[in-house]
């Protein structure tokens, strides 16, 4: 029984048997198959759920280990472990929109985030300062339309040379729409596409295989 | 209003339903007819074999990830590129790490990602240490972005291929990689991170291409040959739009109807 488990064939059949139920009831109107997806959808749900159980163990052993051998950076993990017990703990003696329980959230994890999120605004700026090289007539192009973009986006050029929004908007909402749609477009049929070729074994990596690469 | 309502069939989703089936029967087609059909060359999927082989001359690691998103394209798209990118470390020896975490559905993608490398190592006659694969952080990905970071900056990776699915901490691992002379090879999952990369990497791949690259990085005509696919429907989507925008200057609502059936 196990060696049917472990068979490819069989990991195909049920990824076929799961996209089956996923793609038939979106497109057909049959009610008991819509029931049937949504009962799947919650299952792949409390899967989901019970990955936080594994990623609490998980870290736990990684961390109590590295404690454990005084291994580089063992302190942060000590603290990392407390912490993430310390805000399991509180989170359910007094429920997530307590005082005690966003405290957590608002003294730790959001300036942490907004650290790392300012951060990126300087990385941002290297990043362009790079590309932004009028070395073809493409770059050119875009130095100009980034320029008007910018320009248009600060406040400040806004109050001063009132046009310069319309510029902005025409280009964002003309060739920048424009090319996200065909971002959408190109992305979905990859999407079609490499799911035939999932469905049909021919890229197996997917589902754990070490395929044809 | 649509054009046309068919019993059974979810009103509004009868072209949709007659697309997904005409790339499914068009892209069997190409995969059984094992045609030679000319593909235009990726780059970026071109470059990756350097950047491992980058890594291998400079005697120093090579990076890759899958992502922080749950199973999607992205990662099953990363994973495939994940597993040419072990096949060839293991060839040549050059020690691979893949940082994984971000978000709590790493710790189902990751498990899966470790399964391929190992395999891809044992075909190598090789055996893929663990460590190699460590676990940054679970549900916030800048938290895995740091870690991302900080081991870049400590191991000074020869190459870095940053696919899968990332929001904004992409750049954020892009651009520390590129201070450090790392050779990155990126792909972004929505327009703004392609842009925000593009200007941050070495080499970009955009939308499908990513999607492309297990049939790609394989070189197996049947496979190469289900990327015409996603050329035709490109073409397709591009006449659409140009006959819409004639049709709709005419003043008719023709094509608003049709693509609303």
């Amino acid at each position: 029984m196990s060696n049917l488990f472990e068979k490819r064939e069989f990991t195909i059949l049920l990824v076929a048997a799961s996209f089956a139920l996923v793609f038939v009831p979106y497109f057909l109107d049959i009610p008991p198959l819509m029931e049937l997806s949504t009962k799947m959808a919650m299952i792949v749900s409390i899967i989901n759920a019970f990955a936080i159980l594994l990623a609490l163990y998980s870290q736990t052993k990684r961390s109590i280990l590295r404690v454990g051998q005084r291994l580089h950076g063992w302190p942060y993990h000590l603290w990392t472990v407390c912490l993430l017990y310390l805000v399991a703990i509180v989170g359910l003696l007094f429920g997530q929109t307590s005082t005690t329980f966003l405290f957590f959230q608002y003294a730790f994890l959001m300036p942490a985030g907004a650290v790392q999120y300012s951060i990126l605004t300087f990385y941002m700026a290297s990043a362009g300062m790079k590309a932004f090289r009028a070395r073809s007539p493409q770059a050119t192009l875009l130095i100009i339309a980034g320029i008007l973009v910018m320009l248009g986006q600060a406040p400040f050029t806004g109050a001063f040379f009132p046009p310069i929004e319309g510029i902005r908007n025409y280009l964002a909402e003309n060739f920048a729409k424009a090319a996200a749609k065909m971002f959408s477009i190109s992305m979905v049929v990859g999407a079609i596409v490499l799911c035939v070729r999932i469905l049909t074994g021919n890229e197996d990596q997917a589902i754990g295989y070490t395929g044809g690469v | 209003m649509t054009l046309l309502t068919i019993p059974l069939i979810a009103e509004g989703k009868i072209l949709g339903l007659i697309i997904v089936v005409a790339v499914f029967l068009i892209t069997i087609y190409y995969l059984t007819s094992k045609k030679e059909i000319p593909i235009r060359r990726v780059a970026g999927l071109d470059a990756i074999e350097e950047a491992v082989g980058r890594s291998t001359e400079m005697g120093k690691p090579h990076f890759a990830t899958i992502g922080v998103a749950t199973f999607n394209h992205w990662t099953l798209a990363a994973i495939a590129m994940l597993e040419f990118q072990a096949r060839i470390c293991a060839r040549t020896e050059t020690r691979l790490i893949v940082p994984c975490g971000g978000s709590t559905s790493a710790f189902i993608t990751r498990p899966v990602a470790l399964d391929v490398v190992k395999n891809a190592y044992i075909a190598e006659g090789k055996e893929f240490d663990e460590i190699d694969m460590p676990f940054l952080a679970g549900g916030k990905g800048w938290a895995f972005g740091a870690g991302a970071v900080a081991m870049i900056q400590k191991l000074k990776p020869g190459g870095l291929v940053l696919t899968g699915q990332y929001g904004s901490v992409a750049l954020h691992i892009a651009e520390q990689a590129s201070q450090q002379g790392v050779m990155t090879i990126a792909s972004g999952s929505y327009m703004g991170n392609v842009a925000a990369l593009a200007c941050a990497s070495d080499y970009t791949m955009i939308g499908e291409e990513v999607l492309a690259a297990g049939a790609y990085l394989t070189r197996e005509p049947a496979k190469l040959a289900s990327i015409r696919t996603q050329d035709l429907l490109k073409f397709t989507a591009i006449a659409t739009t140009l006959i819409g925008i004639l049709i709709t200057l005419a003043g008719s609502d023709f094509i608003i109807q049709l693509l609303g059936t």
